[in-house]
């Protein structure tokens, strides 16, 4: 069976690349993104079928408007978010794609993973 | 070809042949004596150390780093020097610790944070415990794990247990500019918050701490329990002086003031160590303290009882700042 392929925007780079690493180890095509720019230019490339998204995203976008924009490109794809703040992500969550599953952080690989074999 | 020397407590020695393939030997069912960190001036950080299984393929070249799973379940990193003919060891505790800590701090963090260090903390937690569950998944899913596919999730872990620190520091100086301590409830709810990170580290490990409350401390409204406090949330690096030292600065106003700090760590018999096991106890105490460690100042003196005590010095001494 061909690898999924998961689209990983995290601005953070410890954890970008720890999940990647995990998530290549079970056998997962991933691609890292830092900005909204570079997840669109990934989204571009490939048919992405699971989007992890971290909803603090910086330079001058919020996780939720670089999930909308990711929506648009990849209307196929799954969307996880991860989180800090899984009240404020509910309270603010208007106009977004549809969540298949919020993980609060520090994340539980063992529940991510098992949220993303579910929708693959 | 050099001899490859283990030291065991109470300080006899075992020799066999550099060559000699470690595992062979393990999978014989041997007890593998752990040294102490060699750069710990005169430590006898050392610990008898059972090895149920070795987890990876050991290369006993210069620097060689792999793990061990120790009969307990705990998963060991253990660095080798080759210097002067013998093959020293360094052994620290990874995954268990970590991870419970990380449990720790997932049920006690998760809802109280720190205005306006939310991220930060959050993010340096997340890549902590992200990294403990990858060593603990590449540990659990191969048979060979290489020291080299290790060290770069250990380096996240400890730089980023660094950050947890420099963020509880900047809490503590923050405390302490204060002028009524005493009414500021806030900041000292902060502190606590951040502290909890380096104290879930320590809850792991089976120790008893005392500290001696310095002379110069007395005079400026910080009580014992306040001073175990700080101690218990910068202990992991409280060798870069912003700490302690420098709170005792800010206190007294003094930038060339030195606090001398004494802490005795001995292994708590309360808390399950078994006999015989008082060193293994101790040992994860070693892998904090050689972060803390390291600045020429402190002193580390083992116990007969079995414990350290650890002589901080801290804030700048007039040599220094001239």
């Amino acid at each position: 069976m061909a690898k999924r392929a998961i689209l990983l925007l995290e601005d953070d780079a410890d954890t970008r690349e720890s999940l990647r690493w995990l998530l290549e180890e079970d056998g997962y095509h991933v691609r890292g993104a830092e900005t909204m720019e570079q997840a669109l230019t990934w989204a571009a490339q490939t048919r992405f079928d699971v989007v992890c998204c971290d909803l603090h995203v910086q330079r001058g976008h919020s996780g939720l408007e670089v999930a909308g924009a990711l929506h648009t490109e990849l209307p196929q794809a799954r969307f996880i978010a991860l989180t800090g703040d899984v009240s404020g992500f509910l309270e603010s969550s208007e106009g977004a794609p549809a969540f298949a599953a919020v993980f609060q952080k520090p994340v539980d690989y063992a529940a991510l993973l098992a949220a993303i074999e579910a929708f693959v | 070809m050099g001899s490859f020397v283990l030291r065991e407590l109470p300080g006899w020695w075992r020799e066999m042949p550099f060559d000699d393939p470690l595992y062979a030997w393990v999978q014989q069912g041997q007890a593998v004596a752990v040294l102490g960190n060699s750069t710990i001036r005169d430590a006898a950080a050392c610990a008898e150390f059972d090895l149920a299984t070795l987890a990876v393929h050991v290369d006993m070249g210069q620097g060689a780093t792999f793990a061990v799973r120790a009969r307990e379940g705990a998963l060991w990193r253990v660095q080798c020097e080759h210097a002067s003919g013998q093959v020293w060891m360094r052994a620290e505790p990874i995954a268990a610790s970590v991870r419970r800590a990380e449990q720790l701090l997932r049920s006690q963090l998760a809802d109280r944070v720190v205005d306006g260090m939310e991220h930060e903390l959050r993010s340096a937690l997340n890549a902590i415990s992200l990294n403990a569950q990858l060593i603990v998944h590449r540990t659990a899913t191969r048979k060979v794990v290489t020291g080299a596919e290790l060290e770069r999730p250990l380096g996240i872990i400890q730089s980023r247990l660094i950050e947890l620190t420099q963020l509880q520091h900047a809490l503590i100086d923050d405390w302490l500019r204060l002028e009524d301590v005493d009414s500021m409830v806030d900041p000292v709810q902060m502190l606590k918050e951040a502290g909890k990170a380096s104290r879930a580290c320590l809850a792991a490990i089976p120790v008893e701490l005392d500290v001696k409350v310095p002379e110069q401390m007395r005079g400026i409204g910080l009580s014992r329990k306040r001073l175990m406090l700080i101690l218990l949330a910068g202990i992991i690096t409280v060798a870069d002086a912003t700490g302690a030292g420098s709170a005792l600065q800010l206190a007294t106003g003094d930038d060339e003031a030195v606090l001398r700090i004494e802490l005795t760590i001995r292994p708590a018999l309360s808390r399950g160590t078994q006999t015989g096991g008082t060193a293994r106890s101790l040992l994860p105490v070693a892998g904090v303290l050689t972060w803390s460690l390291g600045q020429g100042r402190d002193e580390l003196v083992s116990l007969a009882d079995g414990g350290w005590r650890l002589t901080l010095a801290r804030g700048r001494s007039p040599e220094e700042s001239s």
